[in-house]
């Protein structure tokens, strides 16, 4: 009895030594940096548009020239010798956002339900000899020193993860912002290539017995067109993800000791809503 | 590396289709850092850009001539110089999509390191929330036991019954939370 009364003073004591930290730093909520960071792991595009390139020859092929298809056959080999190595920097981007995601998450660390168990416990047990009012003190107590000692603890980890994180990550974002540039290039060449033969060809079959043909040229013509300038758009979005997700993650690392800000949190907010926006537009 | 593009390069907007496409095979420097490699690979961009531009103002000549003729039959003589120079585009056209293969292959080569230290700060991060998992499995674990304890304290066999399944169903959660992490591929 007399343990277990010290016990509950000297947790007490505790609490209200980290109550202080508890009230400065406010409640935990990092909700904003898992929102911006889940955001960011779900961006789509890249991994598409990588595909694509890779498999920019199969497309081109039939329209090429002999002369022509001999480079083209070696840019395919160069092509998909380095594949593997653009999917790998998406994978590490993904999995450090999908990870960030759960540091911040509010589920692992709030652990008042089970906290609340375990003061249930102790009231239905007969032999404890404890008074109600000191269970309903010994559970409460727990509660906030379990909730500061780990809230303290998730915005150390979230901080130490962004601080340290940053610069690679923002080498690896440039990179994919770099290569998908370069995959947007190449595909700009692949359409010229495509509906620059039926701009001259169509010209020239003036034969009525060219009618047929030139009716399905046109008709290819117009799916091809349509079809490059559907993709257009997704380069275009794939870059302003990417380019989000690099300016918000550098807002992150830049205002890492308040990030309980409010401007902070709004703006990563905002983040999140514009990279969910992107990626709604990018699976349409 | 820019110098060694450079040459083949700048020689090929001269060659005309069926030239042959021989260029000296190329080595990438073994250790180039992320910005170095970034900047190198612009360069070679900016070169396949020109090259790329070219094949634009080949293809726009080629149709000014063939839209002098309006609606009219183009000669067959002017046909074949057409046909040529649009053979010429194209092969500018992978030219150029060489160069922007050589500048992806560059940006990669140097990208090792800092995928290496994104992943471990990942893995360091997930033992972090292992740990915490863990905490919060500790504290269940003694509720259950203050159940059991609780329902052994009744001598009633159905409640404790009840509290040796919760507890069975917490060292259950436990054994799963301490499992070894799924590699990570799911991404």
């Amino acid at each position: 009895m007399d343990v277990r009364r010290s016990l509950c003073l000297t947790l007490l004591a505790a609490s209200f030594a980290l109550g202080g930290c508890a009230s400065t730093g406010g409640p935990v909520s990092l909700v904003e940096v898992r929102q911006f960071a889940d955001a960011s792991a779900r961006l789509g595009g890249y991994g598409e548009l990588s595909r694509r390139y890779r498999d920019t020859y199969e497309r081109e092929q039939p329209y090429l020239s002999p002369a022509a298809d001999r480079i083209a056959k070696e840019n395919d080999a160069r092509r998909r010798a380095v594949y593997d190595d653009f999917v790998s920097i998406q994978k590490s981007v993904v999995l450090y956002m999908q990870t960030l995601g759960v540091l911040a998450g509010d589920a692992r660390y709030d652990l008042s339900d089970r906290i609340d168990d375990l003061g249930a416990g102790l009231k239905a047990n007969a032999e404890s000899g404890l008074q109600q009012r000191q269970i309903a003190a010994y559970t409460g107590l727990t509660r906030l020193l379990t909730r500061v000692i780990a809230s303290g603890y998730q915005s150390r980890s979230v901080e130490t993860m962004v601080r340290d994180g940053d610069a690679d990550l923002q080498v690896l974002l440039d990179a994919m912002i770099a290569l998908t540039r370069l995959y947007a290039k190449t595909n700009d060449n692949e359409k010229k290539t495509v509906l620059g033969i039926f701009d001259v060809e169509i010209p020239f079959s003036t034969r009525s017995s060219d009618r047929m043909l030139v009716t399905l040229a046109k008709v290819h013509y117009l799916s091809k067109s349509t079809e490059y300038k559907l993709v257009d758009k997704r380069y275009d979005l794939a870059l302003q993800g990417l380019t989000k997700v690099a300016a918000g993650h550098k807002k992150l690392r830049d205002n890492i000791n308040n990030l309980h800000g409010d401007e902070v949190r709004k703006l990563l907010a905002t983040y999140a809503r514009e990279l969910v926006s992107l990626r709604d537009a990018l699976s349409d | 590396m820019a110098n060694d593009d450079t040459t083949p390069a700048a020689g090929s907007p001269a060659a005309s289709a069926g030239a042959p496409a021989a260029t000296p095979p190329h080595t990438l420097p073994p250790t180039q850092t992320p910005a170095e490699a970034l900047a190198t690979a612009h360069q070679v961009e900016e070169l396949a850009d020109q090259l790329s531009a070219c094949a634009d103002s080949v293809h726009q000549r080629v149709m000014r001539d063939i839209r002098r003729h309006g609606d009219g039959d183009v000669p067959e003589n002017e046909q074949a110089a057409a046909r040529a120079l649009l053979d010429a585009e194209i092969e500018l056209r992978q030219r150029a999509d060489r160069l922007y293969a050589d500048a992806a292959a560059c940006i990669v080569a140097s990208l090792g390191q800092p995928q290496a230290h994104l992943l471990r700060l990942t893995l360091d991060a997930a033992d972090k929330i292992r740990r915490i998992t863990r905490i919060g499995d500790g504290i269940s674990l003694v509720a259950r036991l203050l159940g059991l304890a609780t329902a052994v304290g009744t001598g009633q066999v159905v409640p404790i019954l009840t509290a040796i399944g919760r507890l069975q169903a917490q060292l259950d959660v436990i054994a799963v939370d301490n499992a070894p992490p799924e590699p990570p591929a799911s991404a």
